[in-house]
């Protein structure tokens, strides 16, 4: 049943984006903490503030889904401005916000992937599946033993030559990552499934590439980031690892037959 | 009448890995697997081609019956799978 926002909040906020685009930390501050307080200031449900989030000169885009998603509701745009409801998590402006994200990455050259990853060796494993496959539960799972350096979206390029690096991910609001911030080559891709055995299978070329393409598309929504989204693809396509493996199991123990080769 | 020439999409991004051809439509967030005489035909649609001569390419590496037919067919489903388009 779709249900209809009510205009509740309007807020209105400029913000330039900064040539670090790894400064956002700042966004999850404001959206985590400021505009809660702000709204618990006023007391008052019916308080209107205006949002108008610009960022390098792109807007965002409309929002498509109007409506109610569990517990949480979506908010919707009419011109420059946003709307919730009371009930707003950042996490929907933050989904947002990585869209427009993805604009001014590929206009420098990057591109998002939808994956996390850790720290194995100064290089970086990337963690992806399909929806509901355990990549997040597979991240914690390796975390007591490597540092996590993406979580959820990962920022992806090229250096040429075969090689790919990646950047911790901007707009965090999972889990702590306790790493610098800077590129780190990329080592493989590990293609996260849920199972009872406990397997890794190198994947042909070509389901490789289709598996990281998989992942970037929502992303590389422009020529340059199709352009780069391939190339990333490619660079990573032999380098692609399925791993089967029970909830239950210790994912470290699994993962140290390939890392320790 | 003017025959109908088929062309490959603008703006489509594709790679050829082992034997097939892997289309990635960046518009629509799709992408689309090519097997080895897809990928063939695909390769060859770099420029508008009419069927007629798409067919006589086809047969230096294939033989068969209805290679025509099979070939209208394949452009028809890329072209409904916005990957091809006919002029």
């Amino acid at each position: 049943m779709v249900v209809y926002l009510v205009e509740i909040a309007e807020m209105v906020v400029v913000v330039n984006c900064p040539d670090d685009l790894y400064l956002f930390d700042d966004w999850k501050r404001f959206f985590e903490e400021e505009w809660w307080i702000c709204r618990q200031s006023t007391g008052q449900i019916g308080k209107k503030v205006d949002i108008r989030v610009e960022m390098g000169g792109v807007r965002m885009r409309k929002f498509k889904l109007v409506g109610r998603l569990d517990d949480l509701m979506v908010p919707r745009t009419v011109g420059k401005k946003i709307f919730f409801d009371n009930r707003l998590h950042p996490s929907w402006l933050v989904l947002e916000i990585r869209q427009m994200m993805a604009k001014l990455l590929a206009d420098r050259g990057k591109v998002m992937l939808h994956a996390s990853g850790v720290l194995v060796d100064d290089s970086v494993w990337l963690i992806a599946g399909s929806p509901g496959s355990g990549k997040s539960t597979a991240l914690k799972n390796l975390m007591p033993s490597y540092k996590a350096v993406a979580e959820d979206v990962v920022v992806i390029e090229s250096s040429g030559k075969g090689v790919v690096c990646c950047w911790p991910t901007p707009l965090n609001l999972k889990v702590k990552l306790e790493v610098e911030n800077r590129a780190y080559p990329v080592a493989g891709v590990l293609i996260i499934k849920k199972g009872e055995g406990a397997s890794i299978k190198k994947l042909g070329q070509a389901d490789g590439l289709v598996v990281i393409l998989d992942q970037v598309r929502n992303y590389a929504n422009g020529p340059c980031a199709g352009k780069l989204a391939m190339e990333v693809a490619r660079c990573l396509a032999n380098r692609v690892f399925e791993v089967e493996y029970s909830l239950k199991m210790s994912l470290p123990k699994l993962m140290k037959k390939l890392w320790q080769k | 009448m003017a025959k109908i020439r088929y062309v490959r999409k603008k703006d489509l991004v594709w790679e050829k890995v082992e034997q097939e051809v892997v289309v990635l439509d960046h518009q629509a967030g799709k992408i689309y697997r090519l097997n080895e005489t897809a990928g063939k035909i695909w390769s060859l649609l770099s420029q508008g081609r009419e069927i007629g001569w798409l067919v006589k390419e086809i047969e230096k590496t294939y033989q068969g019956k209805d290679i025509e037919d099979q070939l209208e067919e394949v452009l028809k489903t890329m072209e409904k799978q916005g990957i091809v388009v006919a002029r």
